[in-house]
């Protein structure tokens, strides 16, 4: 029978429907003790204003439920503002990368900082790139008073290191190219205007005079928008490579003079407007292109991720701790870690036994036992009690050191992937130089040197690969449009056309294929009758609520999807045995719950009540139900799939047997330093994987992706990250990269043909400025058409 | 007989001039960074911080 | 945490909010006065007997009142309103001088003043929608210097270091009208209320039409674009749907917009490069106006219900929809095909009023009901109400626009209509303007709609004003200063450019450019240029105070001078004008609509009894005319004396006039004017009539088209 379920109640911060509401005094109710600590926040800041904003746009924020209250100390360390911060006129300020703002409510919020907090002077937030900038009032240098305030107030701040390419040059570089396309766009238009007066019949003093005003116009156009094609074609050139650029500034600067030498000869055919018109085009499709490009996210500095929360230090003989960073730790120092804190340093346990996770190095999910004299490392996570450990190797030294020093300064060797349309555009420029000399010369010998320039002049011009130019950039900004809408962010447009040629994919268990965490996945009740079920199961819940042991956590999970209302019950004398189980007393009863790890991938938890088992429950590393799915379709399309693990044969095989690999291709037991060797022997691979052991890997393969939920160190080290939590958008990524590079193929057959026809008609002097003026749009806007033809949103999940 | 039309003569450097001012003022914005954050002007517009100081 | 606010780096500051309360009140006052006249002179085209025989109430006189009472009254005001109230709280900062916000406002409603005294008495240059005489136009730019002044100090001590896009329309209006208005208002003083234009026939039909679209554009449209990526989001409370689109909006507009005059020329004796480079650039206008449009609309997306019930909402989205509408039917109207059968006709009307009421009288209507309950601190009398003056003009509009399309195409197709012979189907011009009575009569009632509209709103606002609280005190704000945000280090040295430099590159900037056209303008335009045909003469003393009656009476207000190389216009009216006839005519008086026949080739197709009999009482000539009376012409005596100084003015702008000519203009005139009454006595008329203004106006009539109205073979071109 279920239980009915009382009135919902309102959260007045979120507006969450919640169950058991917290209340407060002020009689409002919550959904968490995170909305409820922002309400009063708000309330003594007398800021209440922030919810007449939310109803005036009726969106709601979303609820914090888990507001880990952090210190953020670190940030007031000498050597962390020295690289976090700018100091402009003695005024310091440093930019977070926030996490949860999506509302006017939290713009309206975040810019009130210096209302809520003293040393703030001034907070400015842009609201596309989540980013906000403190700026402290002169002579202050704390701020890890701002990040706790918006933390508390439900924002999760991750400091921007002012070297990286997000604050310096990106801006300045975005900047200037947007003022060549302002510059190239004024010349262009008004250019337009003087030669379609010349179209128009405008004849004698008028048309030169235009002539020299388009001249006069073209000038900013050639000498200072055109400039980055230039640059890039020099670079191509000086590694004996041909890239885009160097038809496209041939076209442009052979187009500028011979035009130039007609204006003065008072001939008709000069092609301003088309040179202005095609470095417009191009200009503005590169800086479509660099918008969509996620540059917040790159990959120096990994270490510091594992070096943010504070650790406590053994003052030399005396038996008090100071709070100090893990970067300022020395070998022989005595460090206290509590329990759910991250182990600062390489070393050994002095005193006190514990379980520790060390997923992050070795990926395996189980937590292992560790008692006196056994060696931690740095990064991995402290499950039990707290221990003391002393320290002997710290910072870079550590293992996670040395693998994130060797990631990071890890030159990509990825063959030098250079795209189709530079591969295409070598053959087309020795093409066109051929073919025009070809025409140069026969009209210099049948007719003369004006003639033979006009005809040279307007191939030039036609088969300039302003569509090529345009199309590429295009699509990918589009793919990465459409891939983001779907939950998929690709960090730069080579992934894309790597990923359309994998043949090889590797997959890492623990966290990519299996869910990472243990679930319940059978349970028998030794009693029939059902009330007395549920009471075994609010005294299961009560029981293992207090004790964090990874396998308790998934029980208490599992408990509360059976039944929502379970009570915390009293427990009399509760005691915990590490690696063991629970047990204790409710109402003079004795229950007891002992947990034993099979080593067959599967572990057993029975609740004894008064030493006779009443409950059997077993949990395994299940296997993601979207995995067999997925790995069907990619095997499917003729994918070789490979699974490469840290965790125990054991379990890999019988994971591995469970998602038909074939056994050659299952490799177990695999230290992060040695998952790169395997992929190495691979061509064309993909690696898909999660913690921060793969990134190793990341750098190996020739693609990689990382699946949702693995640390913010992912995100850095892979090309793409899974924003959702569905292994299908590997295959969607994939479809989506082949269909890139089918549009690319296709604007390239398009524009090829383009050029044959108009290679024979400007050689044949069909072609004329005004006729040049005509076809080079309708070439571009073709290929715009199929671009955005092939990309719209038909693209959806699972088809090709 | 095409009529003479001395007054482009100064139309179009106008006109010109006119547009070179405006391509000034287009420097001088993104120079100055009015242009680097596209997405938040247009919600900052809403708020009013009014301040009601109760004397 | 600490939680008191540490208040010595903000600092507090408040609107001026009085200055838009009173550019609110005249914004109302000038509209009625506006829309009354509008209804009143479409009831005149209804029925002739409204002109009450008076100087001051003939169409002639009053329609330029209507235009520009209308666009720089009523729009004008309303325009300032919106401006200083959405500055100074997209700026965060009060005003820069509440002193020059105060000259502008009284100096604004004395020009208002000014020309309402002035027009109707006849003091007009006869330029279209630039009427206003000399003394006025230089108030006029001193106003608006003024304007500007305050604007851009205002700019340089924001407290928002980012210039919303709606700041920028309204700069580009600042800087574009104050070239506009002073370029087209170039003339030289005659005496204080008399001026000749500095350019002469086809050119200063380009640099009228010119100074006519870009008014349109940059009076009528981009400030009212700021207004609505204001007024919008802000009634929404609702970001704007792209805020990149509206940059991007913004930029191509201005890059370009100066250019698009021509297409008001079409079939005119403009060169046809020019003509098809007007089309070409109409055309391409339409783009960044329906990005503006698109913008604007889907800002409103996902609040429909509330545009339902709402009414600034349901104000807004429809000017928005009128703003799209009428931007679409101006390229349409500028295809050359398209252009020869509405060009003169009231179809021409229809798009201008489906842009005037459609767009700027709604928008203005919903910021009026945005802005009043917030700056009197109040709630609005009765939304009822809105939405009566929201049906009722909206209804009207819709009258007026279709009566206009109406009339607009008959007027086209009768005019053109010939029959398999090849000869006119209506040949007499009166059949058309008969037939299209009725719809003056509907397009009457909806302007009627309109202005009842108007009244219930004025009545709407004075009862919300009446009961709101009387102790208005100034709501207090705060923000940072500029200076206290340090910007990022590169951005650092543009800092330095902000302040006044900025204004002063302004000014500097209008001074140049100004100066340089007035002292460049006369020396290129004065006569050693221009295309002489020998055939073609100055006007005598009698024909140039003959012109200047006829400029007078606004003639040009319902008569045309352009034979358009169109078969129907050379059968109605005769040979094709020609660029070098007009070459003395200063303004030119081509005119836009044709209510009444085109009068370029009248010259001597009738004799002086009919024009006589015809001036004092059109009905007596053609019955169904709607010409009204001129009594007064056959009372007042022309001013022989001041004939000298108006020939060596236009001798001074290269007409070719003698010295003899010059000293002896008044005997001359006289002496004409004495051949044309000898011919009237022998048919009855007084001889005292001699120097009564209706001599020299028949004088002028007579001579219009004369000089090359038969084909001359023999090739003609001689510059001096």
């Amino acid at each position: 029978m279920k239980i009915t379920i009382e009135a919902q109640v309102q959260c007045s911060h979120c507006g969450d429907k919640v169950v058991t509401p917290f209340e407060d005094e002020g009689g409002h109710s919550f959904c968490c003790q995170g909305c409820m600590s922002v309400y009063q926040i708000l309330q003594q800041s007398n800021l209440q204003q922030f919810y007449n904003i939310q109803e005036k746009t009726d969106d709601y924020t979303r609820s914090v439920k888990n507001l880990k209250n952090k210190e953020f100390k670190y940030l007031d360390n000498l050597k962390f503002i020295e690289k976090y911060t700018h100091d402009i006129e003695g005024f310091l300020s440093m930019s977070f990368y926030l996490q949860g703002v999506h509302c006017l409510a939290c713009l309206w919020l975040i810019e009130k900082l210096p209302e809520l907090v003293e040393n703030v002077m001034h907070s400015r937030l842009d609201m596309g790139k989540s980013l906000v900038t403190i700026t402290l009032r002169k002579g202050e240098n704390s701020f890890s008073a701002a990040a706790k305030c918006l933390n508390s107030l439900g924002y999760d701040p991750y400091p921007i290191s002012n070297q990286t390419e997000l604050k310096e040059n990106q801006q300045k570089e975005e900047r200037s190219l947007l003022l060549k396309i302002g510059i190239a766009a004024f010349s262009m238009m008004n250019i337009m205007l003087y030669t379609g007066s010349v179209y128009a019949g405008a004849k004698g003093l008028f048309q030169v005079g235009f002539g020299y005003l388009s001249l006069l116009l073209a000038i900013p156009v050639v000498f200072y928008s055109a400039i980055p094609f230039y640059k890039s074609a020099i670079g191509a050139i000086k590694n004996k490579k041909v890239n885009i650029d160097v038809p496209l500034s041939l076209s442009i600067i052979f187009g500028f003079i011979v035009s130039s030498v007609f204006v003065v000869l008072q001939k008709e055919e000069f092609y301003f407007d088309s040179i202005a018109t095609l470095t417009f085009l191009i200009l503005l499709s590169r800086y479509i292109l660099k918008k969509a490009q996620q540059k917040s996210l790159n990959k120096n500095d990994l270490l510091s991720i594992f070096q943010r929360e504070s650790t406590y230090r053994k003052i030399f003989n005396t038996e008090n701790f100071e709070e100090v960073l893990p970067d300022q730790l020395n070998p022989e120092d005595i460090v206290r870690v509590g329990a759910n804190e991250i182990i600062p340093c390489d070393g050994e346990i002095i005193k006190g036994t514990t379980r520790i996770n060390l997923s992050t190095l070795t990926g395996e999910s189980q937590s292992i036992f560790h008692g006196l004299k056994s060696q931690v490392y740095m990064g991995t996570l402290n499950l039990g009690d707290t221990v003391e450990i002393l320290v002997n190797k710290t910072n870079q030294q550590t293992r996670i050191g040395q693998l994130l020093l060797k990631i990071q300064n890890e030159k990509s060797e990825r063959s030098q992937y250079n795209f189709i349309t530079d591969k295409v555009s070598k053959y087309f420029v020795s093409l066109v130089l051929l073919l025009a000399t070809i025409v140069f010369c026969y009209y210099l010998f049948k007719t003369d040197l004006v003639n033979s320039l006009e005809h040279t002049l307007a191939l030039v011009i036609v088969t300039c690969p302003c569509a090529l130019g345009l199309a590429t950039p295009l699509t990918f900004s589009r793919i990465m449009a459409l891939a983001q809408r779907n939950g998929l962010i690709i960090k730069s447009e080579d992934a894309i056309e790597r990923l359309s040629n994998i043949k090889n994919i590797f997959f890492d268990k623990t966290g990519t294929l299996t869910t990472g965490n243990y679930q319940v996945t059978e349970f028998e009740y030794f009693t029939s009758r059902s009330d007395q079920q549920i009471i075994l199961l609010n005294i299961l819940f009560s029981l293992e609520s207090k004790s964090n042991h990874p396998v308790a956590l998934s029980i208490v999970k599992w408990c509360s999807t059976h039944n929502n209302h379970l009570k915390n019950l009293q427990l009399i004398n509760f005691e915990e045995v590490l690696g063991k189980g629970v047990k204790g007393f409710v109402e003079d009863q004795y229950y007891e719950v002992s947990t034993t790890d099979t080593g067959k991938g599967y572990v057993n938890a029975n609740l004894y009540k008064n030493g006779e088992k009443a409950l059997s429950l077993k949990l395994s590393d299940d296997i993601r139900n979207d995995s067999h799915i997925t790995l069907e379709k990619l095997r499917g399309q003729h994918f070789k799939t490979f699974l490469v693990s840290g965790d125990k044969d054991s379990v890999v095989q019988k994971v591995g047997k469970g998602l038909l690999f074939e056994p050659e291709n299952i490799h177990s037991e695999v230290p992060p330093e040695k998952k790169s060797l395997i992929i190495e022997k691979y061509q064309n691979s993909l690696f898909v994987g999660d913690g921060a052991n793969d990134s190793l890997a990341f750098k190996k393969a020739d693609v990689s992706i990382a699946t949702h939920g693995s640390v913010e160190m992912c995100l850095r080290t892979s090309d793409i990250f899974l924003g959702e939590d569905k292994l299908e958008l590997i295959n969607y990524s994939i479809v989506l990269s082949k269909r890139a590079m089918k549009v690319i193929r296709i604007n390239l057959g398009f524009s090829l043909i383009y050029n044959i026809i108009g290679a024979s008609l400007a050689i044949t002097g069909f072609i004329g400025p005004l006729e040049a003026a005509i076809i080079m749009p309708i070439s571009s806007l073709t290929i715009l058409g199929i671009t955005l033809y092939h990309t719209r949103n038909g693209v959806t999940l699972g088809n090709s | 007989m095409e009529s003479r039309l001395e007054i482009l003569n100064i139309l179009i450097p106008m006109a010109l001039f006119l547009g070179s001012f405006f391509v000034f003022l287009f420097i001088w914005a993104t120079k100055s960074g009015q242009y680097d954050d596209l997405d938040t002007p247009s919600k900052r517009m809403l708020l009013e911080d009014e301040v009601d100081l109760k004397e | 945490m600490t939680t008191e606010t540490n208040s010595q780096d903000f600092e507090t500051f408040s609107y001026d909010d009085k200055l838009t309360k009173m550019f609110v009140i005249a914004t109302l006052i000038w509209g009625a006065v506006a829309l009354f006249l509008g209804v009143w002179i479409a009831f005149e085209l209804a029925s002739y007997k409204l002109n009450l025989d008076l100087p001051w109430f003939t169409f002639g006189r009053l329609r330029p009142l209507h235009t520009n009472a209308a666009i720089f009254a009523f729009i004008g005001n309303a325009i300032f309103a919106g401006v200083y109230y959405s500055t100074q709280r997209l700026l965060k900062t009060r005003l820069a001088s509440d002193l020059l916000g105060r000259i502008h406002f009284w100096g604004w409603q004395l020009i208002i003043v000014g020309a309402a005294i002035t027009l109707p008495l006849g003091i007009s240059s006869a330029k279209e929608y630039a009427e206003l005489e000399w003394p006025l136009d230089i108030l006029v730019a001193a106003i608006w210097v003024t304007f500007g002044i305050n604007f851009f100090l205002t700019i340089q001590k924001r407290r928002e270091r980012h210039i919303y896009v709606a700041i920028w329309f309204y700069i580009a209006t600042i800087i574009t009208v104050a070239v506009l208005y002073v370029v087209n208002n170039l003339a030289i003083p005659v005496s204080f209320m008399k001026s000749y234009s500095v350019f002469a026939g086809v050119q200063d039909a380009l640099v009228q039409w010119w100074y006519g679209h870009n008014a349109v554009a940059f009076f009528l449209t981009t400030p009212f674009l700021g207004l609505m990526y204001y007024f919008i989001p802000k009634a929404i409370n609702r970001p704007v749907y792209s805020y990149r689109l509206s940059i991007i909006h913004f930029w191509s507009l201005i890059f370009v917009y100066i250019w698009a005059g021509p297409h008001h020329l079409l079939y005119s004796t403009l060169p046809e490069w020019v003509q098809t480079l007007g089309v070409g650039f109409s055309i391409a206008l339409w783009a960044p106006s329906w990005g503006g449009m698109i913008n604007g609309l889907l800002t409103l997306r996902g609040a429909w219900d509330r545009v339902r019930r709402e009414p600034i909402l349901k104000f807004m989205a429809t000017a928005v929809t009128f703003y799209g509408m009428s931007t679409f039917e101006g390229p349409l109207l500028s295809i050359k095909s398209v252009n020869s059968l509405a060009h003169f006709t009231d179809w021409i009307v229809g798009h201008v009023h489906s842009g005037t009421i459609g767009w700027n009288y709604m928008l203005t209507s919903g910021m009026i009901y945005f802005m009043v309950p917030k700056l009197w601190n109040t709630k609005l009398y009765s939304e009822r109400l809105a939405n009566i003056q929201f049906w009722s003009s909206t209804i009207g509009l819709l009258f007026y626009i279709v009566s206009m399309w109406a009339a607009g195409i008959t007027q086209g197709l009768m005019w053109r209509a010939i029959d398999d012979t090849g000869k006119l189907v209506y040949k007499d011009f009166v059949e058309t303007v008969d037939k299209i009575i009725p719809m003056y009569w509907l397009r009457a009632f909806g302007g009627t709609l309109v202005l009842i509209g108007f009244l219930i709103l004025i009545y709407n606002v004075y009862k919300t004003i009446k009961n709101a609280p009387k102790d208005q005190v100034e709501e207090k704000f705060k923000a940072l200063p500029l200076s206290a945000v340090p910007l990022d280090t590169h951005g650092g040295r543009h800092r330095k450019l902000e302040g006044l430099p900025l204004l002063f590159s302004v000014l500097a900037f209008l001074a140049i450019l100004v100066g340089s056209v007035i002292e460049l303008v006369p020396s290129l335009v004065s006569n050693q240029f221009i295309v002489m045909d020998a055939r073609v003469k100055p006007y005598s003393a009698l024909e140039v105070a003959g012109r200047d009656v006829y400029v007078r009476e606004g003639c040009y207000t319902c008569h045309s001078q352009l034979v358009r190389p169109l078969i129907e216009d050379k059968l109605r009216y005769g040979r094709v004008s020609e660029a070098a006839e007009y070459v003395y005519d200063r303004p030119f008086q081509w005119g836009s609509r044709r209510i009444g026949p085109d009068l370029h080739r009248i010259g001597k197709k009738y004799g002086n009894i009919w024009h006589y009999r015809h001036m004092l009482n059109p009905r007596e000539i053609t019955p169904l005319s709607i010409m009204p009376n001129y009594p007064w012409l056959y009372k007042n005596k022309v001013k022989f004396e001041v004939l000298t100084k108006k020939l060596s003015v236009l001798a001074a702008l290269g007409a070719p006039y003698s010295e003899e000519e010059l000293k002896q203009a008044p005997a001359m005139a006289k002496a004409q004017a004495k051949l044309i009454i000898d011919e009237l006595i022998a048919d009855g008329v007084p001889e005292k009539m001699v120097n009564k203004e209706i001599i020299a106006l028949i004088a002028y009539l007579q001579r219009l088209g004369v000089d090359m109205a038969e084909e001359k073979k023999d090739e003609v071109t001689s510059t001096k």
